[in-house]
């Protein structure tokens, strides 16, 4: 598929078909991960694929209980309200027939003073990787999600049961699997509300 | 262009010059429009990008992280500073490049406040937003017959000082430099980690 219509034709996909993805399709995917760039070619990746259903549902399950911890510790209806609302958009990974948990490195900085930076350069380059993973899996005829809700709800927990050892931390899960149904494209801000010309 | 040959034809080019032609027009629109339709936590698009071809402030930025390189070298012991040193070509290499695209991003907030050290700072969905974006707006110059580098050297010297020279909108902070340009030469891919390394199957 040409890289532009894998741009435009990726979708966030939420509900999948209870339906397997095939393993080599997944190792097409995770090798355009693999040849992502990275701050001075540290790649600070690693990549759990998960198609134990049962496991991916337990794993679904911490993260329900962590959210119902949290709610439950929410200073303020309001607030455990709108934590209520993100339920589905934080676990729908549950029902997903493959999951892929990324995990990240600090980046190895040259500066003895390093803190991490806004601009964090080892998270750019996880980003990258996850994102040549989604244009591959669209390219494959996949439907795929990026979801960082599971880190927010249950981040310790989900690190705990997939033994995560440091220096490595989790950053998202990919949702992926088959889907008989085409999205339309979310909306966009304009090209002239995101970018400025210099000079104009 | 074939998306998995864009992803494995990409390369960082350093060095990229305006001698070699410039960016036109329509390619850098496709170019933008990619960014543009990369996906984003809570389809919030936490970005914005500064087109440069002014070549003034192309070269201003140079200047401004070489002084900056300069200072961390005379308040460094001499192996941080050899290390600053070596890197200063990898920080400075946009400044003939015929087009430099800043990147601004806003962090994630909670509560009104954006993180950048919390619990959420360390896995920041914003920022992983935005490398969406940057990948994207690299894989489609690959594909248009460009060459890119996705620089965040020159923001570890000095990121305040190039916000303040970009005139950053409030509330953004700079994620990257990324030149664009035609390549002089073909360059060779990068060693990567094999697939074992990076992988385990679970299931």
């Amino acid at each position: 598929m040409d890289v532009f219509e894998a741009i435009r034709e990726r979708r966030s996909v939420r509900r999948f078909l209870d339906e397997p993805v095939d393993r080599e399709d997944i190792l097409e995917m995770l090798e355009a991960a693999r040849l992502a760039p990275s701050a001075t070619n540290d790649q600070p990746w690693r990549f759990m694929v998960i198609q134990d259903k049962d496991f991916i549902r337990s794993l679904g399950q911490m993260t329900h209980a962590m959210l119902d911890v949290r709610i439950e510790a929410a200073s303020t209806q309001e607030r455990k309200d709108a934590m209520e609302r993100f339920r589905f958009s934080n676990t729908h990974f549950e029902e997903a027939p493959a999951i892929i948990v990324v995990l990240a490195k600090p980046w190895p900085s040259y500066r003895t003073d390093y803190e991490r930076q806004p601009h964090d350069p080892g998270l750019q380059s996880v980003a990258a990787a996850i994102e040549n993973l989604l244009l591959a899996a669209t390219a494959l005829g996949y439907a795929s999600c990026w979801l960082t809700g599971p880190v927010d709800v249950a981040k310790e927990e989900i690190e705990s049961m997939l033994d995560v050892e440091l220096p490595w931390y989790m950053v998202a899960v990919i949702a992926l699997g088959k889907s008989e149904r085409k999205y339309e494209p979310r909306p966009r801000r304009s090209l002239e509300d995101v970018v400025t010309f210099w000079p104009g | 262009m074939d998306v998995f040959q864009a992803i494995r034809d990409r390369r960082s080019v350093r060095g990229l010059s305006i001698e070699q032609g410039p960016v036109k027009d329509e390619d850098l629109m496709q170019i933008l429009e990619a960014a543009r339709l990369a996906p984003s936590d809570c389809n919030g698009q936490p970005w914005h990008f500064l087109v440069i071809r002014d070549r003034t402030l192309i070269k201003a930025i140079a200047e401004r992280v070489n002084q900056r390189i300069d200072d961390h070298i005379a308040n460094a012991d001499s192996a941080q500073g050899k290390k600053w040193e070596n890197y200063r070509r990898f920080f400075t290499h946009h400044v003939n490049a015929p087009l430099l695209i800043a990147v601004l991003y806003k962090p994630t907030t909670v509560d009104g406040y954006p993180v950048h050290f919390s619990q959420q700072g360390i896995y920041s969905p914003n920022l992983q937003s935005v490398g969406a974006a940057v990948e994207h707006m690299i894989l489609a110059a690959t594909a248009l017959g460009y060459g890119s580098c996705w620089m965040t050297g020159p923001v570890d010297a000095c990121r305040e000082e190039l916000e303040e020279i970009l005139e950053a909108p409030a509330g953004y902070v700079l994620a990257c430099l990324v030149p664009i340009g035609i390549p002089a030469r073909a360059a060779s891919p990068r060693p990567r980690k094999s697939m074992e390394e990076i992988v385990t199957f679970i299931g």
